[in-house]
């Protein structure tokens, strides 16, 4: 089903998410990234980036908590490297985008703007602090250094949402993108899981607190394109977001779990009656 | 790497190994690709509540009979997803993904091989053992500590020697049978194989790393160990794309878990 995202047309309504495409054409095998609306790219930083200390990914119920650390090739390599690869699968490609101050934001989007193939900005507004320290300053920073015709997405988490997701509005962000990771320490019996300690929580174990936010938001803001993201492991969960007032949908942690997911997802959200009988 | 095949791969039977578990499943147009050292990633169903597939060490394939081909998953039920999986039932379908990762290099000529593994991973070097003798190769078969050897009869029915040394003793006995080979082939968690290319010295070392929990498509980043390039640059590789099997020389052991400070422009290639 086609949608338009804050003035891009899709091809569908299941996006992928940030950061679980890989670099992009590793997942091609298994969905075609052309199938997807649009593949979310893994946050661009200005400069390389390792990553961070291992472990980066464990499990909790019904979840992942992940701790990457951003790892990249930074936005010039990105640019001129993947960025092509991705565009050269069919995909529409949004590039998620992270900076540790407000003008390294601005230095990526400007990169990007000389690039062809972008056709909206993702801003990843997650810190390891919990949040970024003035998302309004950021996503103005991006937005003014973003072509007019290319959509702004603030990502946001769940806490002070609705303070968060206006501040972004006002500063020039075209949509919101809802929920991300959660901030979240899990731990052995003797000590942390996570190298870095703290990570962001994915996958079904966040489902309700993201449709809330999908939900909360779409009343907010009944004009905005929303992307709803948080534990889609199936079309009905698909469908859940949709209901909860999302324009398009973001599959991430499923493809961890099944990197096919995504044509399945897809089918099963094509196949589903008007009613969802399992809908919470 | 060659991306692996997915398919729903259905149980045809289930043996214990001691505490290990067998599950041979059809393995139609796959099997005959599978080489010793490679791995498979199997999701645990979702209900289960783990989202992360596992690392599942190939034992044997069989690229004919009725079902077009079949492969030996050998798992560890200490793990609860392993244990998930090492309960299915004959008939039981499980989502798999394989062949995964590089396999180990034979040899163009017979030689003489230590063959030193730790847990279920000692399924792939008991693979390659099969391979090995079929060449007329000799080896000595090392069931490392602390982990339950896997296959001790199959390990003496295939190698001239076959030693079980307690953790005191391994690094002595394998750098004196490492001295007297030409190669050593090692698998096992990165704390074991570390051991082993301490031990190996000079001696060429293949090593398959065995990382545990994995996306199955390279996607995730989680598995990154720092590797010295042929170029004498240090990158992060992903363990599962550019692995499992390395060349031991080249893996920073003591930093394995670690980002050193020169691998920072290195994101995974």
């Amino acid at each position: 089903m086609t949608v338009d995202l804050a003035g891009i047309p899709l091809s569908h309504e299941v996006l992928v998410a940030s950061g679980c495409a890989g670099t992009g054409p590793d997942l091609q095998p298994y969905t075609p990234l052309a199938d997807f609306g649009a593949v979310v790219t893994r946050s661009i930083t200005l400069a390389p980036r390792p990553g961070g200390p291992l472990p980066r990914l464990v499990e909790s119920p019904s979840g992942l908590v992940n701790a990457l650390g951003l790892p990249g090739p930074g936005v010039e390599e990105f640019a001129l490297r993947e960025l092509p690869d991705l565009c050269a699968t069919g995909a529409t490609v949004i590039v998620s985008v992270w900076g540790e101050t407000p003008a390294e934001y601005a230095k990526v989007a400007q990169r990007l703007r000389q690039a062809d193939g972008v056709a909206a900005v993702e801003v990843n507004l997650s810190h390891p602090s919990g949040a970024a320290p003035d998302p309004a300053a950021v996503v103005h920073q991006v937005r003014r250094n973003t072509a007019a015709g290319v959509p702004v997405l603030a990502k946001l988490g769940p806490e002070a949402l609705l303070a968060t997701a206006r501040a972004c509005l006002g500063a020039g962000a075209d949509g919101l993108s809802l929920v991300n990771a959660i901030p979240a320490v899990p731990m052995t019996t003797t000590g942390p899981a996570l190298g870095a300690v703290v990570g962001g929580l994915s996958g079904p174990a966040i489902t309700p607190i993201a449709l809330r936010a999908v939900w909360q938001a779409r009343q907010a803001f009944p004009d905005v394109p929303i992307v709803g993201s948080g534990g889609i492991l199936t079309g009905p969960d698909a469908a859940r977001f949709l209901a909860a007032g999302a324009t398009a949908v973001a599959v991430g942690t499923a493809l961890l779990h099944d990197p096919s997911a995504g044509r399945r997802i897809m089918t099963e959200l094509a196949d589903l009656s008007a009613t969802d009988p399992g809908a919470p | 790497m060659t991306p692996g095949a997915q398919w729903r791969a259905k149980v045809l039977a289930r043996r214990r190994s001691g505490r290990y578990t067998v599950l041979t499943v059809t393995a139609p147009g796959v099997a005959d690709r599978c080489r010793p050292g490679q791995f498979a990633s199997v999701a645990v169903a979702p209900d289960s509540g783990l989202l992360l597939r596992r690392q599942v060490w190939l034992g044997a394939s069989s690229a004919s009979g009725r079902d077009g081909g079949a492969l030996e998953l050998v798992l560890d039920p200490a793990e609860p997803g392993a244990a998930r999986l090492a309960d299915s039932d004959k008939g039981a379908l499980l989502d798999v993904i394989a062949p995964l990762g590089r396999p180990f290099s034979l040899p163009r000529e017979p030689l003489a091989a230590v063959l030193a593994g730790s847990g279920s991973a000692a399924a792939a070097l008991l693979w390659l053992a099969a391979a090995l003798g079929a060449q007329g190769s000799r080896f000595t078969f090392v069931h490392l500590p602390p982990a339950e050897p896997y296959g001790p009869l199959d390990a003496r029915r295939l190698a001239a020697d076959v030693w079980a040394p307690a953790a005191a003793e391994a690094d002595t006995l394998l750098a004196g049978l490492a001295a007297a080979a030409d190669v050593v082939y090692s698998a096992g968690p990165g704390t074991v194989l570390a051991g082993v290319a301490a031990a190996a010295g000079a001696t060429p070392h293949q090593a398959a790393l065995q990382t545990g929990l994995v996306c199955g498509a390279a996607t995730c980043t989680a598995c990154v160990i720092p590797v010295r390039g042929r170029d004498g640059v240090s990158r992060m590789v992903r363990a599962c794309a550019d692995g499992a099997v390395f060349n031991a020389d080249l893996v920073r052991w003591d930093e394995l878990g670690t980002i050193p400070p020169e691998c920072h422009d290195g994101a995974p290639a």
